[in-house]
């Protein structure tokens, strides 16, 4: 069911103790009709008082509310007839406007029919909404659970240190994705769902975009095919690993999240898995000693723990052992591999990018023309198309192989909002040319 | 339990690697991964994906041997393609089907500047060595490459020839494992052995068979060596 191959730097100098590889995970023949890989969605809606105002721009929609509404019609006609879905407002207080509803053809026309009466109200109280989803998803144990976070503001100034708690009660229970509509919310707490429960963050620049966007989120988890899958390490006694990072599809920190199994290993739950995705780690091992010329140490072995929805029986699947191998050949030593110079890589782009853009925000536009120049050069490097699309926003691309940029604008734009929040997305290391 | 003598004095439970100091134990069977064979480019060393000819990353050729050569800038997973055999004969007046074609086809750019008016404000760089880009996907773009709309071909002829269009023409793979050519209607246009192609037919290739792209771009078709 899944594929774990490594790319060590292998060879270490002398004197050296840290050994740095990149893990990838591929999953393979996760297809399942079983009911526990069914998809149960829910849609947690903003409908606080801004929903109602219009976007600037030319639309089809007098206000937000208009397009989030619609934009959760069109997600509901898409889900398959074997998945369940809800859906919530929050304004005020959190709504369960549509309860959990088998997806059949009189439903869904039931339930896109309550949705387009869904009308703004006051105030912005996200602890409701993800309380009230956590409960909703409690009534369906079984299934691939995932929610939709839509709002175009940020918090109540009350509401925030419930809504982190909410947030990490939610942990494990189900993934979120969330985004945020305009340029009025605020990123931490876009990035506090998207990171406490295993989803992405985005911003949706405007109105028209939101059904798309809907669209590529449910049709990412119509194909899940296993849940709750964790990665997991072994480590010999004399080596520790002091550093995972998710480098693909996104750069995103993870050990912090991790859960102990016992003193030599440890797993990190990384979620619902779809047929062939394949998800990249860096790892950073330390040994407790450097080794002698010519001996080769075992650093650790990844592994991928799930219970197969088929058998319903839990299974470990091991990765290859990696090893780090000490010598005085320097062009044994210097050598970099390419997966791993790929994820440094791509590292440095999303550091350039936020560089610059809080160079941007204090006004220092000669280190933000360099650090965007530098991210322009990287993405075109590392062919990422979707961060050369959302830096060409920002700056003016005048040469991307040189890093010669300009920045279009003082001050921090709806374009700059759009580039951090893809700033981070990363792509696979490109054939060698 | 079994215990087992480590080279650096320790006593091991585990018989791979020193249960103590986690070196690899003398004798023991060398690091395989899954797929057993790794690639040995340097700086690459990706397994080997199944039985796949060709490396993911480097497109090192297993069953050969032999390091990529061409240099066009290609994205996507070589396709396996059968095991190379004699050329077939020609299927004469063979009321049968064709033969497969089984044999690899690549593609050879060089500056040729006698078949279309010359730019004499850039003149064609006579004397540049030849590229090869070998015919391994189901299609192959012939253009110029493109940041803004985002074009990537996979032949890309000389860049500083500006005659060439960003899509000019596509090399299809057709059922029996031959190519046959389309023109994209580029601006300046295509020709096949001398004479201009129509845009939008595909027109079958055979080996020998040579395009030639304004201003000084020949595209020639021939069998891998």
């Amino acid at each position: 069911m899944f594929e774990i191959k490594s790319y060590p730097n292998s060879f270490l100098t002398l004197g050296a103790t840290r050994l740095d590889a990149l893990v990838e995970v591929r999953a393979q023949g996760v297809v399942s009709a079983d009911p526990t890989a069914n998809l149960v969605e829910g849609f947690l809606i903003d409908n606080s008082g801004s929903m109602g105002e219009p976007m600037g721009g030319h639309s089809r929609f007098r206000n937000k509310m208009e397009a989030a509404n619609h934009a959760v019609s069109v997600a509901i006609e898409q889900l398959p007839a074997s998945s369940t879905f809800f859906v919530i407002t929050f304004s005020e207080e959190a709504v369960l406007v549509v309860p959990p509803t088998l997806a059949g053809t009189a439903q869904k026309s039931a339930a896109q029919r309550r949705v387009q009466q869904i009308q703004p109200s006051t105030d912005t109280r996200m602890s409701t909404a993800v309380l009230l989803a956590r409960r909703t998803f409690a009534q369906c144990p079984d299934g691939i659970h995932h929610a939709t976070f839509l709002t175009d503001g940020k918090n109540s100034t009350g509401d925030n240190t419930a809504f982190s708690e909410a947030v990490a009660r939610a942990k494990g229970l189900f993934q979120c994705d969330a985004r945020g509509l305009g340029v009025d919310w605020h990123k931490d707490q876009l990035e506090l769902i998207a990171r406490s429960l295993l989803g992405t963050a985005d911003m949706i620049p405007d109105a028209e975009g939101v059904a798309g966007d809907f669209r590529a989120i449910i049709g990412g988890m119509v194909e899940k095919g296993v849940r709750d899958v964790r990665l997991g390490f072994w480590s010999p006694k004399v080596a520790k690993i002091v550093e995972v990072k998710q480098t693909l599809p996104e750069n995103v920190p993870v050990l912090s999240s991790k859960s102990e199994v016992d003193a030599r290993s440890f797993t990190i739950l990384t979620g619902a898995w779809a047929d062939r995705e394949t998800r990249e780690y860096y790892v950073v091992v330390e040994f407790a000693a450097a080794g002698d010329s010519g001996d080769e140490r075992l650093a650790f072995r990844p592994f991928i723990t799930f219970r197969d929805p088929a058998t319903r029986q839990d299974q470990t699947i091991d990765g290859p052992d990696v090893a780090a191998t000490w010598s005085d050949d320097a062009s044994l030593t210097s050598r970099i591999n390419d997966r791993v110079a790929n994820a440094l890589g791509q590292g440095e782009l999303s550091e350039a990018i936020a560089a610059g853009l809080a160079a941007k925000a204090a006004g220092n536009l000669i280190e933000a023309t360099k650090r965007l120049g530098r991210a322009v050069q990287l993405a075109d490097q590392f062919g990422n198309t979707e961060a050369t699309k959302r830096l060409a926003g920002s700056v003016e691309i005048i040469s991307a192989g040189e890093g010669t940029v300009r920045v279009k604008s003082a001050g921090i734009t709806a374009e700059d909002r759009y580039l951090e929040m893809g700033g981070t997305r990363t792509v696979r290391a490109r054939a060698a040319q | 339990m079994t215990l087992y003598p480590c080279p650096k004095g320790h006593d091991s439970t585990d018989p791979v690697w020193c249960s103590e100091c986690s070196t690899r134990m003398t004798g023991a069977p060398a690091a395989a991964s899954p797929g057993g064979e790794i690639c040995p480019t340097p700086g690459c060393g990706t397994p080997r994906d199944g039985h796949s000819r060709y490396c993911e990353n480097c497109r090192y050729d297993f069953d050969l041997g032999t390091a990529y050569t061409g240099d066009g800038a290609v994205t996507l997973a070589p396709v396996d393609v059968p095991p190379a055999q004699p050329d077939p004969a020609p299927a004469a007046s063979a009321p049968t089907v064709a033969p497969l074609d089984t044999r690899r086809w690549e593609v050879v750019i060089s500056v040729d500047a006698a078949e279309w008016e010359q730019d004499v404000t850039a003149p064609a760089p006579i004397g540049e060595p030849d590229r090869v880009f070998p015919l391994d996907l189901a299609e192959h773009l012939i253009g110029r490459r493109s940041n803004h709309p985002e074009i990537h071909p996979t032949i890309v002829p000389d860049e500083r020839d500006h005659g060439v269009s960003r899509r000019h023409a596509l090399l299809i793979r057709q059922a029996d494992g031959s190519y046959a050519v389309k023109e994209l209607g580029s601006t300046n246009g295509t020709k096949l052995n001398g004479k201009f192609l129509p845009p939008g037919i595909l027109t079958a290739l055979s080996v020998g068979d040579s395009l030639s792209l304004p201003f000084w771009t020949r595209v020639t078709i021939r069998t891998q060596p």
